[in-house]
């Protein structure tokens, strides 16, 4: 998948300013192909050319089909394609979102597993529910934690992890906005927040974890199923990404019942 | 401004940190930007105040909450002090008691309470898929640090890589040396899982704490190079006095990176 989208990006790179031309043409070679080829392509060189940001949505099959001149049915196949090569994401009752960084993006490897992909490989299906999200200065502590000057500003989001509809964990995040300009308005409610530093050029690569116990306060054992000061495992985390940069800092409350912390050797 | 928001996510606008999380960031700040260690005074309320520019309300809940989480001691008539370091386990790093006690400076020793040889109760013999009523040998020990008790372990051993192990001194011995050196059994693989739990009335007391106290269960299955059960063990062990931490690099490897953090 990487591999095309760099294949994609060199073919850009040859029309400087791919992004300033949002109606990207088609290549000369296309002009013969069946129409939703041609249109896979062309959505293919927008989103190497960065026209459709990250984890934003694409314009609805209706809008493109009248762009193109063709009909829904046949913008929907070219899209069909783009969703199996991981490109683009749908989403029931939301629309097509893209799910990669274009050019920016970085090959995933050996990423670490988040929230979500712990659940894939527990088979269970994994939801997120924000409670709230804002825009806050850094402060002396985390500042020193990311190694970022006291008034910059943090993303911060407090979220609501459940598996099989069933609330295990209350997490809050803190990043710093000097890496993910915009990342405001990726809809994290479609993409984990490690696929959208992915899509921003930073994977995860290492992510330490420290382990504590908290009595839960009356307000998040309620989000939990759980009565006032029953027992959770608090973990905090930092992620690093692949050049050993701290982006994110996380700590979350797990219900002491469902989650074991495992570790093999 | 209702308008402007919803016409754009982005527009969410700077907010302040509420007061009390601001001082507790502001104390955990001040610890480690001036290296202070354990035992250390942390300045009068007033002074404190200024340097970090919170109101006294603020850093009082943030002195309360940083209390009962051990990250600081009250004294009383005295004044504020960081808390005692906790040993801490990297799981990466031999998940070892003895060694993550001295690394934290502090004295590590145990008191056996049982030591014998049983038939394996049935969810021992399950972990270890060894046939229920198998020998094996018991060792509950309480760990304790600076003479004061931080876990219950108990752990069982195949008795047949071990005959005659139940007359060794377990209290001033470390299982893994006489296993290693008078049995030549190396354990090598293992799977280990953390979980928490309340204590009973027993463990408590053994522990010197308040029935259903929380606690770490840890419980540890371990075989040899040929992958042959040698061991299970769970342990019980009070957050006050000992802590986790997993480095997120391969198993053996200490990390390079955010050492400092994780170590704090």
């Amino acid at each position: 998948m990487a591999d095309e989208i760099r294949a994609a990006a060199e073919r850009d790179s040859s029309e400087q300013n791919a992004a300033a031309h949002p109606a990207v043409e088609f290549n000369s070679t296309m002009q013969d192909a069946p129409m939703y080829l041609r249109i896979r392509q062309a959505l293919r060189d927008r989103i190497a050319a960065g026209y459709y940001a990250p984890g934003t949505m694409i314009p609805s099959e209706h809008e493109l089909a009248e762009e193109f001149g063709t009909t829904r049915l046949t913008v929907r196949s070219a899209v069909d394609v783009l969703v199996d090569a991981g490109l683009v994401r749908r989403v029931q009752g939301k629309g097509a979102f893209i799910s990669t960084a274009g050019a920016a993006g970085v090959p995933s490897s050996t990423r670490k597993s988040g929230f979500r992909e712990r659940a894939r490989l527990s088979h269970a299906k994994a939801s997120v529910r924000i409670l709230a999200r804002s825009k806050r200065p850094a402060g002396p502590y985390y500042a020193r934690i990311f190694g970022i000057e006291e008034n910059e500003p943090l993303y911060s989001v407090r979220r609501l992890n459940s598996l099989d509809d069933e609330p295990v964990s209350i997490e809050q995040a803190f990043i710093p906005l000097r890496y993910f300009e915009g990342i405001e308005d990726v809809d994290i409610s479609v993409f984990s927040l490690y696929e959208t530093y992915e899509m921003y050029g930073h994977r995860v690569a290492l992510a330490q974890e420290k382990l504590d116990i908290e009595a839960l306060s009356a307000r998040d054992a309620g989000l939990l199923n759980l009565e006032p000061g029953d027992l959770a495992l608090v973990l905090e985390c930092i992620s690093y990404d692949q050049d050993d940069v701290p982006i994110e800092y996380a700590i979350s409350l797990n219900r002491g019942d469902r989650r074991t912390y495992t570790y093999r050797y | 401004m209702a308008v402007e928001r919803s016409a754009t996510s982005s527009s969410l606008s700077m907010s302040r940190v509420p007061p009390r999380d601001r001082a507790v960031e502001g104390v955990r700040w001040y610890i480690w930007e001036y290296g202070l260690k354990a035992g250390d005074k942390l300045p009068p309320e007033r002074e404190f105040c200024e340097a970090l520019g919170v109101s006294r309300t603020a850093l009082r809940a943030a002195i309360t909450r940083l209390e009962s989480s051990g990250d600081i001691e009250r004294r009383h008539g005295s004044g504020t002090y960081v808390g005692p370091s906790k040993p801490l386990c990297v799981f990466q790093e031999t998940c070892n008691y003895t060694y993550s006690v001295r690394r934290a400076g502090r004295v590590p020793s145990s008191r056996v309470v049982r030591a014998q040889v049983v038939a394996a109760p049935p969810e021992v013999a399950d972990e270890m898929g060894i046939p229920e009523g198998s020998q094996v040998f018991e060792l509950c020990r309480i760990r304790l640090v600076d003479s004061s008790p931080a876990s219950i372990e108990t752990a069982h051993v195949n008795y047949e890589f071990c005959a005659g192990i139940e007359s060794c001194d377990f209290a001033t011995q470390s299982l893994y040396d006489v296993l290693e050196e008078t049995y030549d059994v190396h354990v090598r693989h293992g799977v280990e899982r953390v979980s928490i739990a309340r204590l009973n009335a027993d463990e408590a007391a053994l522990l010197g704490v308040e029935a259903s106290s929380p606690a770490y269960c840890q419980r540890t299955f371990e075989s040899d190079p040929d992958g042959r059960p040698i061991e299970c063990c769970t342990a019980l062990l009070l957050p006050s006095k000992y802590r986790y931490a997993d480095n997120g690099e391969k198993c053996g490897v200490q990390t390079k990176v955010g050492f400092e953090w994780l170590m704090r």
